[in-house]
């Protein structure tokens, strides 16, 4: 499914990573009193000590998944653009659940936690498969909608109702400490998740690759016309990338609260959604690209984060360097067919 | 009321109207909303410290043009993603935005501008003492009027001049352009560089109204635009009732917000949520006429 | 105007590794008809499309009168009076017949208007000369490939072209007796048009031409005066082996070695004469109780499709055992049938029966899961995944069987691939690019996938289609090989030769009813095309 050509690709992430640098370069002086500190706390970012690595790594796991999310919707042909409401609402139905069953012993409570997730961001990514494929709906658009009235929505109820009376951030309670996951490297916040998700890695690919679903899937989103004339269900493949995308991102979220954030914050997931689709592209929306592309991602977006928190001031420069990323990694390849179908 | 109803549509026409000739052209763009930023940014920038309306309007509409313009080429010539690079183009006017902001103004936060010129509401002579139609031309600024010339403007050039055919042809089969010897890719570029003008009206209608810029001053209006073009089933009056439509939801919502003190992050939901709604309703019976159709054989 | 000359033509594609053109110079005279001929892969659709400015060459140039011209874009091809009627032709379906015409040369009034009523006025005119009738007010898409290449054609014309490329015209009006095309074409050489058809048609290509050129392997083999050229000697040079000179195809064709993948018991071909006409079928081993029926199927085409004949009371039989061939000129009616038989559309009344249950109206699915099988005349649309693997394509009816439960029986999947690779002689390894391959490769992955199951009822159309001589060949025996193992196929085809090579018997269509249903030994090439226009009623 990715691109036969191996020099094309590694050449647009290439010149894509280099000219992130490169902006970043240029811009520090205008934007910094001491360019040459910003620029060593850009490049250096994860490496100076434990605590920014370990944050780092525990990154590229959450990473990794809101990237699986949608290499599994493009391969099926679907657009998901609802990853933000689905990892938020993942993260609060996390929060939510273990807050209500306080009795449950640690383990049983996490795997209880983890399919509430799950089947939250499956349910709502999953409405707009099934209003694709009852009525034709434009997933695209119908999963931005939800989920952007999902979003405001869980913002209210973090800051209002379900708010932690105790604390000063606008949050929910914190979950108990039996159900959160046990710290790898502290005080850094990389916990057990990143290995949650090496493993869907391997299970993403063992199931796109490796069974007939998965087969089945990739040949709908490939050509709808060639996978009905083979006798393919195709009527099924509307929903099931979208359920299984949702239910991804659900998970992402859900391992953020059990992990990093233990409750869920007004925000804290932001930016899930949309860097899940970067990292499905610089992929290739393949699952054994996600490590690298998750951590060149990441290392990016960490230096720049770094970089500007030591030039003392807190800018959306990471917005641009995204942008920056993105559009460089599209360059060049002409397209999948899920996107071509969406644009050009 | 109307009249509020009318302020608040504006700019979903403007930018939606802009978008048609894009997804004419077979170009999802969701870079509107980027765009619009883009507009109200300058034009306040350019307004604010001139103190000249009109020349912060062109500056508003130049810059986002020419941000269309240079994305569209970009994305064509180096065959990157045009929906990608539109998402790009998203990201960058909200981290540009914000950095210019502070260069130029030294905040990263509301602009206020000591003393912002104010917009001329202007009432067309006759039209405004018809009873009904009053509240539509009454005590309107300039930009509501060019919105609403835009509207049967925009359906001629796409229905009856070569150029709207060549849009409908660019969205429907590219290469048969190509074959009679016309260069599709020039009529995709100029087809969003409109919306980059509409775009820039409209972002500049926003920051004009509000006399000063703050950031997410579009908060989500690009976006419903694209589903306005999609609910009006991609005719320029029929975009015009959707935004109207759309521009009345809001207007409760807010009177809700005055009335039962509904907390302002749920109001932000609103508008979106009552799209996804109006986009499920709208679909059921898109399926519905279609099965009609096919019944009647 | 002038001649065209087109000096040492270059042409490489790196992702196939093919040299399409090797330094070929060609000259077109002004106001002649030339024929360029050649196999697939020969490079002659290559070298038109760099004529025609689709293509640009590595190499080489193109002159008028001795004057090199930029030609980099059909925009500028069109400028220098240069245009091509493509076999695929690139319409905007939505759009009216007029508005395709038109497009990119639109007349306008003096605000801006599209003037609709000159263009008619105009293009009337240009129908009336050439005899190209068309409704100019149907959407494009309710055309089919005949009224496709006359918009194509009318497009040209009304831009303004002095030289015109057709390619593979001779679809466009199969089989007419009447010769439309020829009068077409006349007509445009009185008025100065020069004619260049790509076709790998060897007797329209001598029957229309002036001159004809053969291309093979990328290169320009010869041009010759067609005057007193057979079609012999020029299959000869096209396919440049060392055929006896002077025999039919056919008698080639029953002297070489049977395949060699015929079970051992099968039986022996019946004894050849230079009148027979099928080498393969063996009349005796053909079940006499029907595995499809077609009963007083009808068809009445509804208000969206109104292009689409209809078809009135057909019936006939297919048995197990037997090849079928449904033929007659395509708008006759093939189109709806294959339809009607793929479960596309309903029929309006009547039935389809298979093995005695109805089958009208079921999805593929439903009929792959009764073992029948279906190669569409669409083929690369809907039977290939371009960008997936040549592996993935042809597990595409048996994928569960490689699949467990996460685990891909690799082992068994190279099994199969190269099972196939060797039975269908397809030059590609499993894991390249789809995409990569050659027209003629990815037809015979489509078709091998399908075949290789044995189904019990195979429904081909137009089975050589987009298949060079030797492709067409391999096809024809295949059919005879399901045959002698007991299956059904049915053919449905415009080309009378492959009825006549293929088929046991044969069903004739004319104007949506069939005409006469013929024993293939029995009859001959004249007397299945009178049935095809109408006359002889046989049924």
């Amino acid at each position: 499914m990715h691109d036969t050509r191996p020099a094309s690709t590694f050449l647009s992430i290439g010149v894509a990573i280099a000219a992130a640098i490169l902006a970043m370069i240029v811009a520090l002086p205008l934007l910094s009193n001491s360019p040459v500190q910003t620029l060593y706390s850009f490049l250096m970012g994860p490496f100076r000590n434990w605590f920014y690595m370990g944050n780092f790594l525990n990154r590229v796991g959450l990473y990794i998944i809101a990237g699986l999310a949608m290499i599994i919707a493009f391969q099926g042909g679907m657009f998901n653009l609802g990853g933000e409401g689905q990892v938020y609402a993942g993260a609060l139905s996390t929060t939510m659940f273990l807050l209500s069953v306080p009795k449950l012993i640690g383990p049983v409570g996490v795997i209880g936690a983890v399919c509430v997730a799950a089947g939250t961001g499956a349910l709502i990514a999953g409405l707009s498969g099934l209003l694709k494929m009852k009525w034709n709906t434009d997933e695209l658009i119908s999963s931005f909608l939800l989920s952007s009235s999902l979003v405001y929505t869980i913002d209210y109820l973090v800051s209002g109702p379900l708010r932690n009376s105790e604390s000063f951030l606008l949050s929910s309670s914190e979950i108990a400490s039996k159900f959160r996951l046990p710290q790898l490297l502290p005080p850094s916040h990389l916990n057990l998740s990143l290995l949650a998700a090496l493993l869907l890695i391997g299970l993403g690919y063992k199931y796109l690759f490796h069974t007939s679903s998965g087969y089945e899937l990739r040949m709908t989103g490939l050509n709808r016309e060639f996978a009905r004339y083979g006798g393919i269900p195709i009527q099924r493949y509307y929903f099931i990338p979208m359920a299984l995308s949702g239910g991804l991102y659900g998970i992402a979220g859900c391992l953020y609260v059990l992990g990093t954030s233990f409750a869920t914050m007004q925000g804290s997931t932001s930016g899930m959604g949309w860097n899940g689709i970067a990292i499905a592209l610089i992929a290739r929306i393949h699952p054994l690209l996600l490590l690298p592309a998750a951590i060149i991602f990441t290392y990016l977006e960490f230096g720049a984060e770094n970089a500007m928190i030591y030039a003392d001031f807190s800018f959306e420069f990471g917005a641009v360097l995204q942008a920056i990323v993105l559009f460089l990694v599209t360059a060049r390849f002409s397209g999948f067919r899920v996107l071509r179908k969406k644009g050009i | 009321m109307l009249h509020s109803i009318v302020e608040i549509m504006t700019p979903f026409l403007l930018a939606g109207l802009g978008g048609l000739f894009t997804e004419g052209a077979g170009v999802l763009n969701i870079g509107l909303e980027g765009l619009m930023l883009i507009g109200a940014f300058s034009a306040a920038a350019v307004a604010g410290t001139s103190g000249n309306l009109l020349m912060g309007t062109v500056a508003g509409v130049g810059i986002s043009a020419a941000a269309a313009y240079l994305y569209a080429t970009a994305a064509l010539r180096l065959k990157a993603n045009i929906f990608i690079a539109a998402l790009a183009v998203n990201l960058l006017a909200i981290g540009g935005t914000q950095i210019a902001a502070h260069l130029l103004f030294g905040t990263k936060g509301v602009i206020e501008f000591t003393s912002f010129p104010s917009l001329p509401s202007i009432s067309i002579p006759l039209l405004s003492s018809i009873p009904v139609l009053k509240g539509f031309f009454t005590d309107h600024s300039l930009f509501v009027y060019i919105a609403f010339l835009l509207v049967p403007i925009s359906a001629w050039l796409l229905k009856a001049t070569p150029f709207g055919m060549y849009i409908k042809a660019a969205g429907l089969n590219s290469t048969a352009l190509f074959t009679r010897g016309i260069a599709e890719q020039r009529i995709k570029v100029l087809a969003i560089t409109i919306s980059g003008i509409t775009c820039g009206l409209a972002g500049a209608s926003l920051s004009f109204n509000l006399g000063a810029y703050v950031p997410n001053i579009t908060s989500g209006r690009g976006w419903i635009a694209l589903v306005a073009i999609f609910l009006g089933y991609k005719r320029p009056y029929g975009i015009f009732l959707v935004a109207l439509l759309f521009a009345a939801a809001e207007l409760a919502a807010q009177s809700a917000q005055g009335i039962a003190g509904a907390p302002s992050s749920l109001l932000l939901a609103f508008p979106f949520f009552i799209t996804f709604i109006g986009m499920i309703i709208f679909s059921a019976l898109h399926a519905l006429l279609l099965r009609l159709q096919e019944k009647n054989r | 105007m002038g001649n065209i000359d087109l000096v040492d033509i270059t042409k490489y594609f790196p992702e196939n590794g093919v040299i399409a053109n090797s330094t070929v110079n060609l000259r077109i005279e002004e106001g002649e008809i030339h024929a360029i001929v050649g196999e697939n892969g020969s490079g002659k659709s290559t070298l038109m499309h760099i004529l025609s400015g689709l293509i640009r060459p590595d190499k080489g140039s193109i002159r008028m009168n001795g004057k090199a011209l930029r030609i980099n874009s059909p925009h500028e091809a069109l400028e220098q009076g240069i245009g091509m009627v493509h076999q695929h032709v690139q319409l905007v379906r939505e759009f009216t017949v007029l508005e395709n015409i038109i497009l990119g040369r639109e007349p306008r009034t003096w605000w801006g208007r599209i003037d609709s009523p000159q263009a008619r006025s105009r293009i009337q005119a240009l129908i009336q000369e050439y005899n190209l009738q068309i409704d100019l007010d149907r959407p494009a898409y309710e055309l089919s490939t005949e009224g496709e290449q006359k918009i194509a054609l009318l497009a040209l014309l009304y831009a303004g072209v002095n030289y015109i490329i057709l390619d593979e015209p001779t679809t466009l009006f199969e089989e007419d007796e009447t010769d439309l095309l020829h009068r077409v074409l006349e007509k445009l050489r009185s008025h100065n048009y020069t004619l260049i058809l790509i076709t790998h048609k060897l007797r329209e290509a001598l029957h229309y031409a002036d001159r004809v050129s053969v291309m093979r392997g990328g290169r320009r083999i010869t041009t010759l005066s067609t005057q007193e050229l057979s079609q012999g000697e020029l299959s000869n040079l096209m396919v440049g082996s060392d055929s006896i000179p002077g025999q039919s195809l056919k008698l080639q064709k029953a002297q070489r070695t049977p395949p060699k993948n015929l079970p051992p018991t099968a039986p022996p071909t019946a004894p050849q004469t230079a009148t027979s006409t099928t080498a393969h079928t063996t009349p005796g081993h053909v079940n006499p109780s029907p595995i499809l029926q077609l009963q007083d199927l009808t068809y009445r085409p509804g208000a969206d499709n109104a292009a689409l004949p209809a078809l009135h009371k057909v019936n006939f039989e297919v048995h197990p055992g037997e090849a079928l061939a449904v033929t007659g000129i395509r708008e006759n009616g093939l189109e709806t049938l294959e339809q009607l038989l793929s479960g596309f559309l309903l029929p309006s009344s009547g039935g389809i029966l298979y093995k005695e249950a109805s089958i009208a109206g079921l999805p593929i699915r439903e009929l792959r899961s009764r073992h029948i099988a279906y190669i569409p005349t669409e083929r690369l649309l809907r039977g290939a995944s371009l960008d997936s693997s040549v592996a993935e394509n042809m597990i595409l009816l048996n994928y569960r069987d490689f699949h467990g439960w996460g685990r891909l029986k690799k082992e068994e999947i190279e099994h199969f691939t190269g099972n196939l690779k060797q039975l269908f002689n397809i030059k590609a390894s499993p894991k390249d690019r789809l995409s990569g391959l050659s027209g003629g490769n990815i037809q015979r992955v489509i078709i091998s996938r399908e075949i290789i199951n044995s189904p019990e009822l195979l429904i081909f159309s137009e089975p050589s289609w987009g298949l060079d001589i030797a492709g067409r060949e391999f096809v024809f025996d295949k059919i005879a090989e399901l045959t002698s193992r007991g299956s059904a196929v049915l053919i449905i085809t415009s080309d009378i030769e492959e009825a006549l090579e293929c088929a046991d018997r044969i069903v004739v269509m004319y104007r949506g009813s069939v005409n006469g249903i013929v024993q293939t030994d029995q009859v001959d090439k004249a007397e299945i095309g009178r049935l095809m226009l109408g006359v002889n009623s046989y049924a």
